[in-house]
């Protein structure tokens, strides 16, 4: 499985350089910021979106759970950098190839950065539909531009989806027994006149 | 604060502002808007959502370490930028719309909630519900009767 994974890398990082519009967009997409602000925005948005309070209330609970999926997912990916033995980065172990990125210090697996995106998208995907479409496609591109760029294997972003997902199915199943849980919240920021 | 965590900072609280009002225009939360014309509104929310995206990604390389926001910190930066953004909006929407709003919220919009905010603005919504809840303890402890 690990030869496999490591040839599916290579494989993917051996794209870099055939065309360098791609490389350029790539490149620019494996930063730290843009895919994670959209997501983030597109949750902000959804908490006003709603057309009346019933939808509304739908749609704020969403933005909990999921954002009560990405804190228990940073916490599993801490858990996983301390527990599991760690996993050197593509960059160490083949120097010969392309890196697009800066190299970063933490273990390779489960992808950080692709477990939180996940978390986002599948949160998104079980309240929303049409917007959850829209999260996962950027989900699964930051996910590729992480193998591209050389910094994950396709194992460690894989790793990090199963992850993810997981998390937030967890907090949307308390969420749904915990019915007055996302009530009493959403209650408080209605007096507010925030919700 | 590093001087790129406030760039962070100040891209999430500018990009929030545009995509609330891109959002109160849309659904038509007259209270939360700064222009009474959805097009004004809208060409503001482009102008603030794209504007920070476009300086903050063009201004300088921002994938140099270790000057680089962490994880835990872009949350923490982005809850209070997007709170701070929410804020802002309410108030100024309130200044900008306490001459075409009414004064008060009258008892039909008296239900909790944003919907209140279609037809009054922010700071007099809370006004009056704040009124609404003095007069219901000054009853309950017998001041008023």
């Amino acid at each position: 499985v690990v030869a496999l994974d490591e040839r599916l890398f290579l494989a993917i990082n051996a794209l870099v350089g055939k065309w360098i519009a791609f490389d350029r967009l790539m490149a620019f997409l494996v930063n730290d910021y843009f895919v994670i602000l959209l997501l983030s925005f597109l949750l902000l948005a959804l908490w006003f979106w709603g057309a009346n309070p019933q939808e509304r209330f739908r749609l704020q609970s969403l933005v909990l759970w999921t954002a009560a999926g990405i804190a228990l997912t940073s916490l599993m990916v801490k858990l996983s950098n301390i527990y599991l033995p760690a996993r050197p980065r593509p960059f160490s172990t083949f120097t010969e190839i392309k890196l697009l990125f800066y190299q970063p210090h933490d273990p390779s697996f489960p992808s950080n950065s692709a477990a939180i995106c996940f978390a986002v998208a599948t949160g998104i995907w079980l309240g929303h539909r049409k917007a959850g479409v829209i999260a996962y496609v950027l989900a699964v591109t930051y996910g590729f531009s992480r193998v591209f760029a050389g910094v994950h294997y396709v194992g460690d972003v894989i790793g990090g989806v199963i992850l993810g997902s997981l998390c937030v199915l967890v907090t949307y199943w308390v969420f749904k027994k915990l019915g007055w849980l996302p009530r009493a919240i959403v209650q408080f920021m209605r007096i507010l006149r925030l919700a | 604060m590093t001087w790129l965590e406030f760039q962070y900072f100040l891209l999430v609280f500018v990009a929030s502002c545009g995509l609330l009002q891109g959002v109160f225009t849309y659904r038509r939360v007259s209270g939360l808007q700064f222009f009474r014309s959805p097009a004004m509104g809208y060409v503001l929310a482009a102008l603030l959502f794209l504007g920070s995206f476009a300086w903050f990604f063009s201004s300088e390389e921002r994938d140099i370490p270790p000057i680089v926001v962490e994880g835990s910190q872009q949350t923490v930066l982005f809850l209070v930028a997007s709170a701070s953004a929410v804020f802002f909006t309410c108030f100024v929407s309130s200044l900008a719309s306490r001459r075409r709003l009414p004064a008060t919220c009258t008892p039909a919009h008296m239900d909790p909630g944003l919907e209140d905010l279609k037809q009054v603005t922010y700071v007099r919504c809370l006004l009056s519900v704040g009124k609404g809840v003095g007069a219901s303890i000054s009853r309950r402890v017998g001041l008023v009767k």
